[in-house]
């Protein structure tokens, strides 16, 4: 609380002057505070505010302008701003003026009103270009915390949504809401994350992730505790089962709390396509899991220990691939995944033009110059390649890294052991994932503990009217999600 | 969230369930069909089936006992029956069988692994490695282990279909006529075979923190040894159908030649794949007896957490399997601890319902 030294600055000074001046003081004497003096009648005032915050033709309309014409018997009253509040000390009088409210002071008063005149510079609502999705809502959050709200309320519109506010940053203030529905959303837990948003006490909040680190139970876990997302929807939905949703200034990214591992396989298309084929997707999901985490380290372990395992027809090209090649073929492998990660990193950093170069240069000419110089298989080549397109299915940027790195630990392992490698990594990662908590509550449910009635909306989605109960990892006050919505089949 | 950890009750019927299954389905299932056949011949499945019979007999006692100490562990209500010193004699005996069952089984899967898939590393390698995660798990409470050891059950789904497609090469006739083995040669089998279904006793730890009804326990607890006991009795039948007794005498791990007749289009060699879940299954039963011993060594020592006995008795189970690293002597060991277990299985948990009996002894739950 470095602001706040001293107690001299308790009260209001009842000169507008002294006020208008201690508090410019206080911002460093900086160039951009403006101080517009005014007189209403007798009484003489100072409207401060910070030129760089605010929309000045809001100040002109509704502060300035009003005052000057002088029509109504009080001050308070001739203003228009519709937005006004009294601050009860210089801590909150400067909080308001940071954040682009404009501060006027009457002269013999020892009262400071805050009228909102802030101004917004707002991206437009775009669908969030790492979240796309063929069918459903094509919103998306913007940096901006009102407008994601306003998206958040629009989208459920219940008087038990609960929205609280906390600010945050011990020098430079973020203001970090909290959204869940409160007849659904367990008390418990949302008193265990707010209690958790409390004790954070860092200068600045960057973004969603400096939250997710401050607050999340394993920081040092490969897996994502908290799911981020950029679509309203999805809040919604996960808001609906009971879980809690924090969101804060400055970033388009919500973070979402508890959740489990399975969430992160969910994506909105599944709801809105048919049973069957959401289900299929998911299932192709899942299954695009083990290939990127496991086929390399499978394909190492096959050449390197167990090249018995492949049928007779196969083997003979497989060998003659392999043998060709001078190194063992982790080196291979791993040569080639990071050649992958290169080009995808590079891809990111670059303007969209040239990155489809490097996308080609690296794919096409390296891939192929890679095999014809007998650096790399055939075989090689097309499990990396295979891996890198099955680690891009899942629907969460944080699980597909999750998954990029996991697949280390299993080639490497699979190289020394061969399929014994393989099962010693997926009993630690299993191990891992058992003792995992997101938010107190186990990470692996539905699977450990093992529920089987929430297993509906897992492996495959069963219809949105067989799915009559919640999940009961987010331990909802109310489980029950619909009943009867097919009553007419009966009829 | 913390209510489970207030009364104690922290794991469910199901999760018992499993608990039990995956520690009596161990590194047994490679070699039990051989090991049963030196006495019983082709009868053996008779043997294993009627060895789960006892099974059932020797649940029941426990179940009995337990249910006079609803809140208590076998190591929290062994002084109470026995007086202070005998008590701890009897925990102390237990650690040290569990201990032996854990080393046993430590070598046999080093053993069995060395001799399968790989030849050249030292037996050390896998040892720290599994003992490695084996610590990884069990300094953890028992929910945790339930979670994992539920999971894990689910590779028997590839087993079983593994078994469909041995169907085509078994011949019955090989088990005909069924008995002429003759009832003495049979039942020794059956005293062979029931070490494979160690694991039961665990319901005598795991009955107080079981959120369930009496009743519940105990169809759980019978339910998984019944479910063992078929494997174990379909496992052999079909070794038994496969192999005539000649094949038989050659072949100390039947299943794993077994199970490479297996051919599909997609995969061969099978027996790696299966090794593979075999080397699950014994290491989840591995962890069962390890957590046993720990959690018992804890007790004695009055220590609030097993976490740190978890550690000693990995430091010291190490030398273990190095010294005794030759087939002769693990097999030499499996004798021994064969008929150990009988009596810590079934006469001591018989003899304490004897006594809290006698002595009428039993509490009510909290």
């Amino acid at each position: 609380m470095s602001f706040w030294r001293g107690n001299k600055l308790a009260a209001f000074s009842p000169s507008a002057d002294e006020n208008a001046k201690r508090l410019t003081e206080m911002l460093g004497d900086a160039d951009d505070v403006k101080q517009r003096k005014f007189s209403f009648g007798k009484t003489a005032g100072i409207a401060l505010y910070l030129v760089t915050l605010v929309d000045s033709l809001r100040v002109e309309e509704h502060i300035l302008r009003p005052l000057a014409e002088n029509k109504s018997k009080n001050p308070e009253d001739a203003l228009t701003a519709i937005e006004r509040d009294d601050a009860a000390d210089y801590e909150a009088a400067m909080n308001a003026l940071l954040i682009g409210k404009t501060l006027v002071f009457f002269e013999g008063r020892t009262a400071c009103l805050i009228c909102g005149t802030e101004r917004t510079a707002l991206r437009t609502i775009t669908e969030p270009l790492n979240e796309k999705i063929v069918r459903g809502a094509h919103d998306g959050f913007v940096e901006n915390l009102n407008t994601n709200l306003f998206l958040l309320r629009k989208r459920v519109q219940s008087k038990e949504l609960v929205i609280e506010f906390a600010e945050k940053g011990e020098r430079a203030k973020k203001q970090i809401a909290i959204v869940y529905e409160k007849e659904i959303a367990n008390p418990e837990l949302v008193k265990e994350i707010k209690r958790r948003v409390d004790s954070i006490n860092a200068e600045m909040i960057y973004s969603a992730g400096h939250i997710e680190q401050m607050i999340e139970d394993s920081t040092l876990s490969p897996f994502p505790q908290f799911l981020s997302t950029e679509r309203p929807d999805r809040v919604a939905a996960n808001i609906m089962e009971g879980r809690i949703a924090i969101l804060n200034d400055g970033t388009p990214t919500c973070i979402i709390a508890p959740v489990n591992f399975i969430t992160f396989y969910q994506s909105p298309d599944d709801y809105t396509s048919r049973p069957l084929s959401g289900s299929f997707y998911r299932l192709l999901r899942l299954f695009a899991f083990f290939i990127a985490v496991l086929l390399p380290a499978f394909y190492i372990a096959v050449t390197s220990f167990h090249l018995e395992v492949v049928p007779g027809d196969l083997i003979v090209q497989m060998k003659g691939s392999v043998a060709d090649i001078p190194y063992p073929t982790i080196v291979e492998a791993l040569f080639m995944e990071m050649t992958i990660e290169l080009i995808r990193e590079a891809g990111i950093r670059l303007p969209s033009p040239i990155g489809q170069t490097i996308g080609i240069v690296g794919g096409l000419v390296i891939g192929d110059a890679v095999v014809s110089a007998g650096l790399v298989s055939n075989f090689t080549l097309i499990v990396v390649a295979l891996t890198a397109i099955a680690s891009y299915v899942v629907p969460s940027t944080e699980m597909n890294m999750t998954i990029r790195l996991l697949r280390f630990p299993f080639m490497v392992s699979a190289s020394l052991f061969g399929f014994y490698g393989l099962i010693f990594i997926m009993m630690v990662i299993v191990i891992h994932l058992c003792k995992l908590e997101s938010l107190k509550t186990p990470y692996f449910a539905p699977f450990a503990p093992l529920r089987w009635k929430d297993l509906k909306d897992t492996f495959i989605r069963r219809a949105i009217w067989k799915q009559k109960t919640r999940p009961t990892d987010s331990m909802p006050l109310d489980e029950t999600k619909e009943e009867g919505s097919r009553e007419w089949m009966k009829e | 969230m913390d209510e489970g950890v207030k009364t104690k009750k922290t794991i469910s019927a199901q999760q018992l369930f499993f608990l039990i299954l995956q520690t009596q389905i161990g590194v047994g299932v490679l070699s039990l069909p051989y090991s049963v056949h030196t006495e019983s011949g082709k009868d053996g499945w008779i043997s294993i089936l009627i060895a789960g019979l006892f099974v059932q007999i020797g649940i029941g006692v426990i179940w009995l006992l337990s249910s006079r100490f609803p809140d208590k562990t076998l190591y929290e209500f062994a002084p109470l029956l026995l007086g202070r010193l005998l008590g701890t004699i009897v925990n102390a005996l237990y650690i040290v069988f569990f201990f032996i069952v854990a080393a046993q089984m430590l070598i046999v899967f080093l053993y069995l692994t060395s001799n399968w898939a790989f030849p050249h590393t030292p037996h050390i390698v896998f040892a720290v490695i599994v003992v490695g995660i084996t610590v990884y798990l069990i300094q953890e409470n028992i929910r945790i282990i339930a979670r994992f050891h539920v999971l894990m059950s689910f590779l028997f789904i590839i087993v079983l279909i593994l078994f469909v497609f041995i169907i085509k090469h078994l011949n019955v006739y090989y088990l005909l006529p069924i008995g002429s083995e003759g009832a003495p040669a049979i039942l020794s089998g059956t005293k062979q075979a029931l070490f494979s279904f160690a694991g039961f006793e665990f319901l005598l730890w795991l009955y107080p923190v079981t959120k369930a009804s009496s009743k519940a326990k105990w169809k759980a607890a019978a339910g998984a040894s019944a479910i063992a006991a078929v494997f174990y009795t379909l496992l052999s039948a079909f070794v038994y159908m496969f192999f005539s007794l000649k094949k038989l005498n050659h072949v100390p791990e039947p299943v794993l030649y077994m199970v490479k007749a297996v051919e599909l289009k997609m995969i061969e060699r099978i027996d790696l794949l299966f090794l593979s879940i075999w080397a699950i299954f014994a290491i989840t039963s591995f962890m069962s007896y390890m957590y046993l011993a720990a959690s018992g060594v804890a007790k004695l020592a009055k220590a609030k957490h097993h976490r740190k006995a978890v550690y000693v008795l990995a430091v010291l189970i190490l030398p273990i399997t190095f010294y005794t690293a030759n087939p002769e002597q693990s097999v030499n060991i499996y004798e021994k601890i064969s008929t150990l277990s009988t009596i810590f299985l079934f006469a001591v948990p018989a003899f304490l319902l004897a006594v809290a009996i006698i002595r009428n002894k039993r509490e009510e739950s909290t």
